[in-house]
């Protein structure tokens, strides 16, 4: 039932990203990533990760596609070719399928040692809660500190009327 | 055992398909959008090995947070930069934007 | 050494340097040199008393032979050096030349320089040139040698700039310090090879183990022994010093010309004859050095009308033919001369004469009240000189050649040396320096002629003989000049006190071809010059063109000159263009356009397209993995 579910979701996040970066129309681009994320939040969620396939769901489906469609409407980009040359587009997907040809030679070649799954009672929310606020407490707090600052510079590098100053 | 394999594929196999997306595209937006598979493809490999290979902590999973994390702020500055860029140049195809200056 | 070494007659030798060294010591530590009487005093009684001890030393010499004195002057760790004093007939010839002359020259001296402002100062450099030129001949040790060498260098030129306001007299005694500086290099790279060699600075020691030396460093230790006589006793291209030394007050180029300076040059070689004689190659070079030079400064005395520097070229020319003598002795077959006695002999007599001449050149400026004058300025000197013109004559004479003058003789040595080499070789060098002979002849009669004959200009002071004080100097040199050639090959036999077995003999052929051309030279100085003032209007249409390179001086100062400036200039601009070139565009600009261009290289691959630098980063990961892997 889980490898179902697994190859399913898999299967659903291979299709539309291909289409991300297959089709011309730039929103349908987005929509094809916004089932993406969502294919992998399933994902998430089928792995028994809940926590994260709830943040997948917040922060990029929510949040990061909101942005990205803004921008899109924004800037009302009306190229919507993806590479204007098919020799440049085999020669790309060469090198993109010699990465994926090298990422599978690893996955197959490497011996996997397969750790017995531990679930304790509370679950995997807490030892995540427990952990982010203990061991990774400086990260943490580092990581809002990135948000703070790319906050700050996403507002400073879109103000009007400085330009040129 | 061949479902951590499933996955790590699958997470390559997107890897490989937004760096394609990252080579190939030339509007900005959709460069961003093929690196945003890039990272969700880093998340599941994390995700997989959490769950399969190093079970007994969460160390994989609260590196997805810190990655999703990053995502957003790169997210954002890198649109703030796509929308300084269109005013300036009225256009957001990469390869018009070869140069440091206009 | 104990107490009967110590009063050996002959160890008074170190006196006779000493004496003028503490003179001069004595002179300007106390400041003794601002009394001018006492200044004066102390220096003539140092000179005379080491005149005394010179003729002491030759009776010495004459009962006893040859002598040495050694004492250790220092030994650091492994090397000993020697100081001492060798006793033989160069050098007693030497000293008894050097103080009777400066002793002369100091007498004359004492109105010659009266009311000059640095009177006392003047004696005592006069005692420290003195003590230098003696200690050089006196010593046994190269390396004393050199220390007195350059000593001699620069008691000359604390003499030639004595009035060193006079922009013209500082220069000068730069010129002759930096000139014979040139030489000097040569000569204490020779002293040090020598050194090397024979491991000691010892020169009679040096002399009998020159078998230990290798033919050709030999032969370029004599060339390089030579460079420095050659600075020394003004041979070309060197001379150019020694007419600018006029600007001394006369009484020194007295000294210059006749027993200290320049005698060093000539000095040194008959000292160190025994290295020479071999050397057959540096021997014709010293011959052809001294013969052009005699020639050469023979044209150049021939067309100056300055009295002193008639004198100067014409010591020029002399030292020339002391040089042939030299260089010919040891190049003759024939044993007799195959010592350096001819040049030696030339060295005394024309040490004599020359100074006479000098200070009868001194008397006529005295009078006038200038340091140098044409000889127009100071014609008509027998009316009221006859003493000093009668000297001046017989000097003349000597120089010529006439007998029974000193001249004479030594002249005879000279023009038979390059016959015992013969060959076309020593036949043309024969003819030479008969030429150089005749050129004398014609020079000197020239001079004498101005300067004793005409009527005196009337807006100058009129030559008149001297107080004593300076007449008496003159007329002793006077006596030296005529006798000294008679004794010195008469009773004396010059030949075979130096080189033990020889005596003169007069090659009365060679005697009559010599008086033949001295006397033809007179007649033709008679003829061009008798009661004009330039040159008679035909001989001067010949001599023309001549005359233009002698006014030039051969432009061997401008030659030197454009020399020194361009080499400088050259070496300059090579400097120059080293730092352009290398420091500044090779090293500075370099390092700045290195960057620039290996980022000229790297923009190559900053094309802009982030398309491009991504497929690099997914390749070169790609590649980074698959070594990983493979390794």
């Amino acid at each position: 039932m889980q490898l179902f579910l697994t190859s399913l979701t898999a299967s659903i996040i291979l299709f539309s990203s291909l289409g991300v970066v297959l089709t011309r129309n730039v929103v349908h681009a987005a929509i094809f990533l916004l089932v993406t994320l969502i294919g992998v939040s399933a994902l998430f969620l089928v792995q028994l990760a809940e926590f994260l396939a709830l943040v997948q769901i917040l922060i990029y489906a929510g949040a990061v596609i909101i942005v990205l469609m803004f921008s899109i409407m924004l800037t009302r980009e009306t190229e919507q070719t993806a590479v204007s040359n098919n020799t440049g587009k085999l020669m790309l997907g060469g090198v993109s399928l010699l990465v994926f040809a090298g990422f599978c030679f690893a996955i197959f070649m490497t011996d996997w040692i397969i750790a017995d799954y531990v679930s304790n009672e509370a679950g995997r929310f807490v030892a995540l809660g427990k952990a982010l606020f203990s061991d990774f407490l400086v990260p943490f707090e580092i990581a809002s500190l990135v948000l703070l600052v790319a906050l700050v510079g996403a507002v400073i590098l879109t103000r009007e009327g400085r330009e040129g100053a | 055992m061949i479902e951590l394999q499933i996955l790590l594929v699958t997470a390559a196999a997107v890897f490989c398909i937004g760096l394609y997306g990252v080579l190939s595209r030339k509007n900005a937006v959709l460069v961003l959008m093929s690196v945003e598979l890039m990272l969700n493809a880093v998340n599941i490999n994390l995700v997989a090995f959490s769950r399969y290979v190093f079970s007994s902590n969460v160390v994989g999973e609260v590196l997805v947070v810190f990655i999703i994390t990053v995502a957003a702020a790169e997210v954002g500055l890198a649109m703030a930069i796509v929308l300084r860029l269109f005013r300036n140049w009225r256009t957001i195809n990469l390869d018009n934007v070869s140069k440091m200056k206009n | 050494m104990n107490i009967d070494d110590l009063i050996q007659i002959s160890n008074l030798a170190v006196l006779v340097p000493l004496l003028p060294m503490a003179s001069f010591v004595v002179l300007t530590v106390f400041g003794l040199y601002k009394k001018s009487q006492i200044a004066s005093s102390i220096s003539i009684a140092s000179i005379f008393s080491s005149f005394i001890v010179s003729l002491l030393l030759l009776a010495s010499l004459l009962s006893e032979g040859n002598v040495e004195g050694n004492w250790t002057w220092m030994s650091i760790s492994s090397f000993t050096f020697n100081i001492g004093y060798t006793l033989d007939p160069i050098s007693v010839l030497m000293a008894l030349l050097v103080t009777s002359v400066s002793l002369s020259v100091q007498i004359y001296s004492i109105s010659y320089m009266s009311g000059d402002p640095r009177y006392g100062w003047y004696y005592a450099a006069h005692s420290i040139f003195a003590s230098s030129m003696l200690a050089l001949v006196l010593t046994n040790s190269l390396l004393f040698l050199y220390i007195s060498w350059e000593l001699v260098g620069l008691s000359s030129f604390l003499l030639i700039g004595f009035w060193y306001e006079k922009r013209s007299a500082a220069e000068a005694a730069k010129k002759a310090f930096i000139t014979t500086r040139f030489g000097d290099v040569g000569l204490l790279i020779a002293i040090i090879m020598l050194y090397l060699e024979t491991d000691t600075f010892h020169i009679q020691e040096i002399v009998s183990n020159l078998g230990m030396i290798d033919g050709s460093k030999l032969t370029l230790i004599a060339f390089l022994l030579f460079l420095g006589a050659m600075g020394k006793s003004a041979q070309i291209p060197f001379h150019i010093w020694l007419p600018d030394a006029m600007e001394g007050p006369t009484p020194v180029s007295a000294l210059i010309h006749a027993a200290t300076m320049v005698a060093a040059g000539v000095f040194l070689v008959a000292r160190l004859f025994e290295i020479f004689i071999l050397q057959s190659s540096v021997l014709w070079f010293i011959c052809l050095v001294g013969v052009s030079t005699s020639i050469l400064a023979g044209f150049m005395a021939l067309g100056h009308i300055d009295f002193k520097k008639i004198l100067a070229y014409s010591t020029v020319s002399q030292l020339g033919l002391m040089f042939v003598a030299l260089g010919a002795s040891g190049l003759g077959h024939h044993e007799t001369y195959n010592s350096p006695a001819a040049g030696l002999f030339h060295l005394v007599t024309h040490g004599y004469f020359k100074a006479l001449l000098f200070l009868v050149a001194g008397v006529a400026l005295h009078s006038i009240h200038k340091s140098s004058a044409t000889i127009y300025e100071v014609r008509g000197m027998r009316i009221n000189a006859p003493i000093t013109s009668i000297a001046m004559l017989i000097g003349a004479l000597c120089l010529i050649g006439i007998p029974p003058f000193s001249g004479f003789f030594s002249k005879e040595m000279i023009l038979a040396a390059p016959l015992e080499i013969g060959g076309v070789g020593g036949t043309l060098l024969f003819l030479a320096v008969l030429f150089s002979c005749f050129l004398s002849a014609i020079y000197m009669t020239r001079l004498v002629l101005v300067v004793v004959q005409g009527d005196p200009l009337v807006d100058q002071g009129r030559v008149t003989d001297p107080p004593f004080a300076m007449i008496l100097p003159i007329i002793v040199l006077t006596g030296t000049s005529i006798i000294s050639g008679i004794v010195l090959v008469g009773p004396f036999n010059i030949l075979g006190f130096i080189s033990e077995g020889l005596s003169f003999h007069v090659d009365y052929v060679l005697a009559s071809l010599s008086v033949v051309i001295g006397v033809g030279g007179i007649i033709i100085g008679l003829i061009c010059f008798n009661k004009t003032d330039k040159l008679s209007p035909d001989v001067g249409r010949y001599l023309k063109p001549l005359s233009v390179w002698v006014d030039g001086g051969f432009y061997f100062d401008k030659v030197t000159n454009w020399m020194i400036q361009k080499g400088t200039l050259a070496f300059a601009n090579l400097v120059a263009v080293f730092d352009r070139k290398i420091i500044n565009d090779l090293f500075v600009d370099g390092i700045g356009m290195s960057p620039n261009f290996m980022g000229g290289l790297l923009r190559v691959t900053q094309t802009g397209y982030i398309a491009h630098y991504v497929t690099i980063l997914a390749v070169s990961v790609v590649i980074l993995f698959g070594i990983a892997t493979l390794a």
